[in-house]
C-alpha cells in the first residue's frame, strides 16, 4: 500500500483533473455555467445573485458539505488500501474470457466484415447500457434489503447536496460500486474481445467514454445540487434529470425509492420506480431515522455497521452466548486428546512392523472406481495398497523411472493403453493358473504379459420414442443413408472408436470398414465431439437418434445423483448390436505386472482378486461392467438391458488392427 | 566505378595494414583481438576464431532444408543426406542454405570452406526430453524426426501434425547451440581450472583457452561480428537476404557476405526479430556482453585470470544466457499466439464446411516452431521444473487435429499413436496459457501476437481508478 502524501494527494485531488470522474473540473465549469442560466434565465436573478445562489456558502459549508469533504478526504484514503485488494477487471475479464472458450468449443468470431468504428461504437454502447443497468439494479438493492441499506442512507443522510456529495459514502457501500463496476466493465470487455477481436475500442473524448462525457458535460453534476431543472414529462421517461434525483434525495415519503437510474430513465421506467419532476417543488434533502446525528463520524461510519450487524442478526434469530468450559474439563480433554494420539501412534508403530506385504498400483482407472476393489483385497489379504492415479502419462513415467520404479501393478481402462505398456516392455510376464482358468484365452495377453479384467460393450443407443431406429441390428446398419442425420458419436480417434473400427477391420476387411466408416460419418447429425455420455444428452435433445457409447455411461446416467441426467437416460434404450452374428464388439479394463515390480507375487496375487468372483461382482455393481470371469454371471441390472453375444475375437488383435483403423478413421474425416 | 575502385584500394591498404602490424579492434565489433598466448610463434595476427560453429549453423540451416525435400514417401537416400549433415563429417558437403541471393553473395558454397569435419549430433543436448514420448536423448530425437521427415510430404506429416523442418530447426536452435553455451562454453568453461588463459587452447593455437570458448560461445549466437553497428531490422534483413542487406552485412566491403564473421544465423535472428518491435533489446545486450567479455579477456594479455575477472566474466555470460533464454521464450510466445490465431482461422472454415488445406498447413507449421522452441527452452542450464511439465502438457506431443484426435505416444516401431484430444477451446485456451505461463515465469517483454493483450490494453484504457463513489 503506497501512503506517501503525494499518492494520497492523487487519490484526493486527481478526480479533479480526471475526465473520467464526474468532479472533474471541466464537469463542474459546465455544471456550473449550467446552473447560471438556469438561475439567469427561468428565476429570473442577475449575474451576480445567481452566482451568489450557486455558490451560497449555506450549502457549500453546510454541517452536511463539510461531512462531505472530511468523509471524502477518509475514505479516499481508504480506498487506497483496499482498492489494490479488490479483484480487478483484468483478472475478472480473463476468466470469462477462458470460459467462453470452453462454452463456445473455440472462438467463432461474428460480424468479420463489420467496419472497425461501428465495432468501436457498439462496444462503447454496450459498457454505456450495462454500466448504467447495473447501477441501478445495484442502487435498487441498495434501498431494498434492509442490511444494505444501512450503509447506503449514510448517502441520503445529506442534507445539503453539492457535487461531492457523490462521495458521501459508507465504505462498505463504496465497495460494492467498485466492485459492480469491475465486474460490469470485465463482463463487457471479455465478451466484446472474444466474439469480436482485437476490432473493439472504445470511443472516448479526453480518455472517457464518450457517452458518459456527454452526460457529465450536459450537468451530471447538478444533480446532487440545489438547482431544479427536468427534463419534461417525455425525456424524462428517458433520462433522469437533476430534479428527478433531487427527487430521490427528499425526504417526502410519496419519493421514497424512487428515481434509481443515473443516466437512463428506462431502467426506472421499467421497474415501476419512475417518478418525474412535474413542476418545481421545494424538496427537503435527508432521512428521518429516529436519530438526530447524521453527520459525526460515529455515525456515518460506524452506525452503520452496528445496524447491519443488528439486522443480520435478526435474520438468523443469532444471540450471542459466552461460551462456557469448566477448567477442569479443559485438563481432562486435553489428557485424553495426548493419551489418545499416543495410542494411535502406538498402533500405526505396531502395524508398521507387522505390516510387510506392499503393493503399489498405477492406475488410469479413476479412484472411485478402483478403491472399493482396494479395500475389498485390504479386508482379506491386509496388504497395504499404494495408489498413483492418473489418465494420462502414467507409461510416459514408468519408462523415466526404469528399474528404480515402485510400481507393481498396472491398471488401464482399454485395450490400446494396455498394449502400450505391453509395446513398451514396461510388463513382466505372469505364470499364473487362476488367471488363466479365469480368464478366457482370448482376453489376454498371447506372452501373459496383461489380462482383460472386466468387458464393456460398445452398444447403440437409441430414442426411446423414435420407432424407425429401433429396427438397428448390427454396427453395419448405421452407415445405411436412411440415417443422414441422425447419428451422434464421439471423434473416430478415441480408443474406443478406434477399437470398434479394429474389430470392424476384423470382421469385414479393410475395403468394407472404410466403406462403412465413410457412411457412418455421412450419416452424422453433426461434428463428432465430447464424450459417450454427451451422445445420450444429444439424443435426449433431440439432436439425433442414434448414439454409439459404451453400456456403463448408460448405467451411470442412469444411476445419477442428478435427475436430468437420469432424464437423459430414460430418454434411450440400448441395442446390443450384431448379435444374431458376430456378437458386440467388447472392450476391456485389464492389467498387468510392471517388470520392474518388487513384489511381484503379491502383485499376482491382486490380479487373481481382481478375477476372483467378489471383485467381478464388484466390477457390475460399481461401474456396470461385465465380468470377464465366465464363470461368474452378470449383475441383474446388467442383464436387465439385455442379453447379448460377445465378439470373441482375440482382444489383442483389436491393438495390432489400431494402426490401420486410424488410417480410415483418418481418410473418412471421423 | 572510380570510387568503388577507391573503395577497394582503401579496403585492400586496410587489410594489408592489419596484417602488418598488430591487430586493432574496432570497440563495436567483435573482432579483431591481439594474440595473447605467451610464446606464440604463428603468423596469425587475430585471436578471434569460431568457425566450427559457423560450420554448424549451416549445417542446421541446411539440415531444414533437407527436411522439406520428401514427396510423402520414404527415402533412405534423402534420409543418409540429412543424417550426413547432422551426424556426419563428411568432407565435400554442400552448403543449402544460406546460399546467394540475387544481389546478396555468399562467399563460401562448401561447409569444409568454413570449418571441416563437424557434425550437430555430436553437440546436441545429451538429457531425456520430456516434452515428447519416450523419453529420447536430444540427438535421438532429432534423429526420429529426420527419419520421419525423409518419408513426410514436403516436411509435413498432416494426419499427425508435424512440421519437421521447423521442429528440427527450432529444436537444434536450443539443443545445440543454446545448450552448449549455457550449459558448457560460458558455465563450466569459466572456472579457473576449465580451460586456462595463461595456456593456448590447444598446442600452437593462436588464442588461449578461455579466449577460444569465449569465442565458441559468441559462433553459436549467430551475429555478425559487427552487431552493434547494425540495428535489429538490418540484421532481420540480412538473414533474409534481401538484396539491400548486402551492404549492411558485408562490413569489410570485398563485395561477398562471409559467413564467417558477416552472416546472421537462427538465434541472433530470432533475438532481432523480438527486437524489431521496440519493446526489447536482446540482440544488442547479448553482444554487447559477449564483447565486453572478450575485451576483458584481451586485456588479460594471455595470462591467468584472476578471481574478480572471472567473476566478471560471469556477470556478462549471465546477461549471455538470461538474454538468451528470454528470446526462446519469445519466439515460444509468438509461435503460441500464431497457433491460437491458426486455431481460430480453422474453426471459421470448418464451420463454414471449407477447404482447410491450406489453414491446415500453416497451423502444423507453426505449431512445429511452437513446439520447437518450447522444447529448445528446456535444454538449458537448470531443469525447469514444473514450467517445463505444464508447458508440454499444454502444448501436448503433437497439436490438436481437426479431427479432435492428437497424437499421445510412439509405439516401439515409430509409429505414432492417436486418442481424441482435448476439445477445441481447451486447446485454444492452452495456447492463451502457455503465454500466460511464459510472462508469469520468464517476464517476456516482447510479446507478439499476445492472445489477450489487444484485451489488456482495452481494460487499461477503460481506467476506472477505484474511488468511493455513489449516486
Amino acid at each position: 500500500m503506497d501512503v506517501s502524501i503525494g499518492a494520497y494527494l492523487d487519490q484526493l485531488i486527481g478526480p479533479l483533473f480526471d475526465p473520467e470522474k464526474r468532479v472533474f473540473a471541466g464537469y463542474l465549469a459546465s455544471a456550473f455555467l449550467i446552473a447560471l442560466l438556469v438561475q439567469i434565465f427561468f428565476s429570473g436573478q442577475r449575474l451576480l445573485p445567481a452566482t451568489k445562489t450557486i455558490l451560497s456558502g449555506k450549502i457549500w459549508w453546510s454541517r452536511s458539505a463539510r461531512t462531505d469533504y472530511l468523509i471524502t478526504a477518509l475514505n479516499q484514503l481508504f480506498m487506497m488500501g483496499v482498492a489494490p485488494r479488490l479483484l480487478g477487471k483484468l483478472t475478472i475479464a480473463t476468466l470469462l474470457f477462458d470460459w467462453l472458450h470452453i462454452a463456445f468449443d473455440g472462438r467463432p468470431m461474428i460480424w468479420t466484415g463489420a467496419p472497425a468504428w461501428t465495432v468501436a461504437a457498439g462496444f462503447t454502447v454496450a459498457l454505456f447500457l450495462a454500466d448504467d443497468l447495473t447501477k441501478y439494479l445495484l442502487h435498487r438493492l441498495l434501498h431494498r434489503w434492509p442490511v444494505l441499506w444501512c450503509f447506503h442512507k449514510v448517502h441520503h443522510s445529506a442534507e445539503t447536496l453539492t457535487p461531492f456529495t457523490v462521495f458521501r459514502t459508507h465504505p462498505v457501500d463504496g465497495v460494492l460500486f467498485a466492485l459492480r463496476s469491475v465486474f460490469t466493465q470485465a463482463a463487457v470487455l471479455a465478451v466484446f474481445f472474444f466474439f469480436l477481436g482485437d476490432r473493439v475500442d472504445l470511443v472516448s473524448v479526453f480518455g472517457a467514454n464518450v457517452i458518459l462525457f456527454a452526460f457529465n458535460v450536459a450537468g451530471s453534476n447538478l444533480r446532487h445540487s440545489h438547482v431544479w431543472i427536468s427534463y419534461g414529462r417525455t425525456l424524462e421517461h428517458i433520462f433522469i434529470s437533476p430534479a428527478q434525483h433531487q427527487i430521490h434525495h427528499s425526504l417526502a415519503a410519496e419519493h421514497h425509492d424512487r428515481n434509481f437510474g443515473v443516466v437512463l430513465a428506462v431502467w426506472d421506467w421499467i421497474g415501476g420506480s419512475l417518478c418525474l419532476a412535474g413542476h418545481r417543488q421545494t424538496i427537503r434533502f435527508g432521512i428521518t431515522d429516529g436519530t438526530a446525528d447524521h453527520h459525526s463520524l460515529l455515525a456515518v461510519y460506524a452506525r452503520p455497521l452496528v445496524e447491519a450487524a443488528g439486522c443480520v442478526g435478526r435474520i438468523f434469530h443469532w444471540r450471542p452466548k459466552t461460551m462456557q468450559f469448566p477448567a477442569k474439563a479443559k485438563t481432562a480433554s486435553l489428557a485424553a486428546i495426548i493419551g489418545g494420539a499416543m495410542v494411535v501412534l502406538a498402533l500405526g508403530v505396531s502395524a508398521a512392523g507387522a505390516q510387510e506385504k506392499v503393493l503399489n498400483i498405477y492406475s488410469h482407472r479413476q479412484p472411485f472406481l478402483i478403491e472399493p476393489f482396494i479395500n475389498a483385497y485390504k479386508k482379506e489379504t491386509g496388504t497395504e495398497v499404494n495408489i498413483v492415479y492418473a489418465s494420462k502419462g502414467l507409461a510416459q513415467r514408468l519408462m523415466a523411472e526404469g528399474e528404480r520404479s515402485p510400481a507393481d501393478v498396472i491398471l488401464t481402462v482399454d485395450i490400446a493403453r494396455l498394449h502400450v505398456y505391453a509395446d513398451k516392455d514396461l510388463l513382466a510376464p505372469v505364470q499364473s493358473e487362476v488367471l488363466k482358468k479365469n480368464i478366457p484365452p482370448h482376453m489376454r495377453a498371447p506372452n501373459d504379459t496383461w489380462f482383460a479384467l472386466s468387458k464393456r460393450a460398445r452398444v447403440i443407443a437409441v430414442a426411446r420414442e423414435v420407432k424407425d431406429v429401433h429396427a438397428i441390428k448390427t454396427y453395419e446398419d448405421l452407415a445405411d443413408p436412411k440415417w443422414k442425420g441422425r447419428i451422434c458419436v464421439r471423434p473416430g480417434s478415441h480408443v474406443y472408436n478406434r477399437a470398434l473400427v479394429a474389430s470392424m477391420i476384423n470382421a469385414d476387411g479393410m475395403e468394407a470398414t472404410e466403406k462403412w466408416a465413410q457412411g457412418l460419418v455421412d450419416n452424422l447429425a453433426r461434428r463428432p465431439q465430447a464424450n459417450d455420455r454427451a451422445q445420450v444428452k444429444a439424443i435426449f435433445e433431440g439432436v439425433c437418434d442414434i448414439a454409439i457409447i459404451n453400456n456403463y455411461y448408460y448405467g451411470k446416467l442412469l444411476d445419477s445423483d442428478n435427475p436430468i441426467q437420469r432424464e437423459w437416460a430414460a430418454s434411450v434404450q440400448l441395442i446390443f448390436p450384431n448379435k444374431d452374428g458376430r456378437g458386440t464388439h467388447v472392450n476391456i479394463s485389464g492389467g498387468g505386472v510392471a517388470k520392474h515390480s518388487k513384489h511381484k507375487e503379491e502383485a499376482v496375487r491382486f490380479l487373481e482378486f481382481l478375477t476372483s468372483k467378489t471383485a467381478q461382482d464388484l466390477y457390475g455393481a460399481i461401474n456396470f461392467e461385465y465380468p470377464v470371469n465366465p464363470a461368474v454371471e452378470p449383475s441383474e441390472t446388467l442383464k436387465s438391458w439385455g442379453e447379448f453375444k460377445e465378439d470373441d475375437m482375440p482382444i489383442a488383435r483389436i491393438a495390432e488392427l489400431a494402426p490401420e483403423a486410424q488410417r480410415v478413421i483418418d481418410r473418412v474425416g471421423w | 566505378m572510380f570510387s568503388s575502385k577507391i573503395l577497394h584500394a582503401t579496403a585492400a591498404a586496410l587489410s594489408v595494414a592489419m596484417l602488418s602490424g598488430p591487430a586493432l579492434a574496432d570497440e563495436m565489433v567483435y573482432g579483431p583481438f591481439p594474440i595473447t598466448v605467451k610464446g606464440y610463434d604463428g603468423s596469425k595476427t587475430n585471436s578471434v576464431s569460431y568457425t566450427g560453429q559457423v560450420a554448424r549453423h549451416t549445417l542446421h540451416d541446411s539440415l531444414k532444408v533437407l527436411a522439406g525435400k520428401g514427396n510423402g514417401k520414404p527415402n533412405a537416400d534423402l534420409k543418409a543426406q540429412m543424417m550426413s549433415y547432422f551426424e556426419g563429417k563428411d568432407a565435400g558437403r554442400d552448403i543449402l542454405a544460406p546460399t546467394s541471393k540475387g544481389s546478396f553473395k555468399i562467399k563460401q558454397t562448401k561447409v569444409d570452406d568454413i570449418s571441416k569435419k563437424k557434425n550437430l549430433a555430436g553437440k546436441t543436448f545429451g538429457g531425456a526430453i520430456t516434452g515428447m514420448p519416450n523419453a529420447m536423448t536430444g540427438a535421438e530425437l532429432v534423429s526420429f524426426w529426420i527419419d520421419k521427415a525423409s518419408a513426410a510430404d514436403g516436411g509435413q506429416d498432416t494426419a499427425n501434425g508435424y512440421d519437421y523442418p521447423q521442429l528440427i530447426s527450432k529444436f537444434v536452435m536450443g539443443a545445440v547451440f543454446y545448450n552448449q553455451v549455457v550449459d558448457g562454453y560460458l558455465d563450466e568453461n569459466l572456472e579457473a581450472d576449465k580451460k586456462p588463459n595463461d595456456k593456448p587452447y590447444g598446442e600452437g593455437a593462436a588464442y588461449t583457452g578461455k579466449e577460444h570458448s569465449w569465442d565458441e560461445g559468441f559462433g553459436y549466437f549467430g551475429a555478425p561480428a559487427h552487431t552493434l553497428k547494425l540495428s535489429p531490422a538490418d540484421v532481420y534483413d540480412i538473414a533474409k537476404r534481401k538484396d539491400d542487406a548486402l551492404a549492411k552485412a558485408d562490413f569489410n566491403k570485398d563485395g561477398v557476405v562471409d559467413l564467417k564473421s558477416e552472416m546472421v544465423f537462427g538465434p541472433a535472428y530470432y533475438a532481432a526479430g523480438a527486437d524489431k518491435g521496440g519493446k526489447t533489446n536482446y540482440l544488442h545486450t547479448i553482444t554487447k556482453a559477449f564483447l565486453d567479455g572478450r575485451k576483458l579477456l584481451a586485456n588479460a594479455k594471455g595470462e591467468k585470470l584472476s578471481d574478480a575477472q572471472r567473476a566478471e566474466l560471469k556477470g556478462y555470460a549471465k546477461v549471455v544466457a538470461d538474454n538468451w533464454q528470454l528470446v526462446l521464450a519469445e519466439a515460444t510466445f509468438k509461435y503460441a499466439g500464431s497457433v491460437y490465431k491458426d486455431l481460430a482461422k480453422l474453426q471459421t472454415i470448418m464451420e463454414a464446411n471449407g477447404d482447410t488445406d491450406k489453414a491446415l498447413k500453416t497451423y502444423i507449421k507453426h505449431w512445429g516452431e511452437l513446439k520447437g522452441f518450447a522444447l529448445a527452452l528446456q535444454t538449458g542450464k537448470d531443469n525447469l521444473g514444473e514450467t517445463a511439465t505444464r508447458l508440454n502438457r499444454m502444448i501436448g506431443f503433437g497439436p490438436l487435429l481437426p479431427n479432435r484426435s492428437q497424437v499421445v505416444d510412439v509405439d516401439k516401431d515409430g509409429n505414432y499413436l492417436r486418442d481424441q484430444g482435448v476439445s477445441w477451446g481447451e486447446y485454444m485456451l492452452h495456447m492463451a496459457k502457455v503465454q500466460k505461463l511464459l510472462i508469469d515465469e520468464f517476464g517476456v517483454k516482447a510479446r507478439a501476437s499476445d492472445v489477450t493483450g489487444d484485451m489488456k490494453d482495452l481494460a487499461g484504457k477503460l481506467g476506472g481508478k477505484a474511488s468511493a463513489e455513489n449516486d
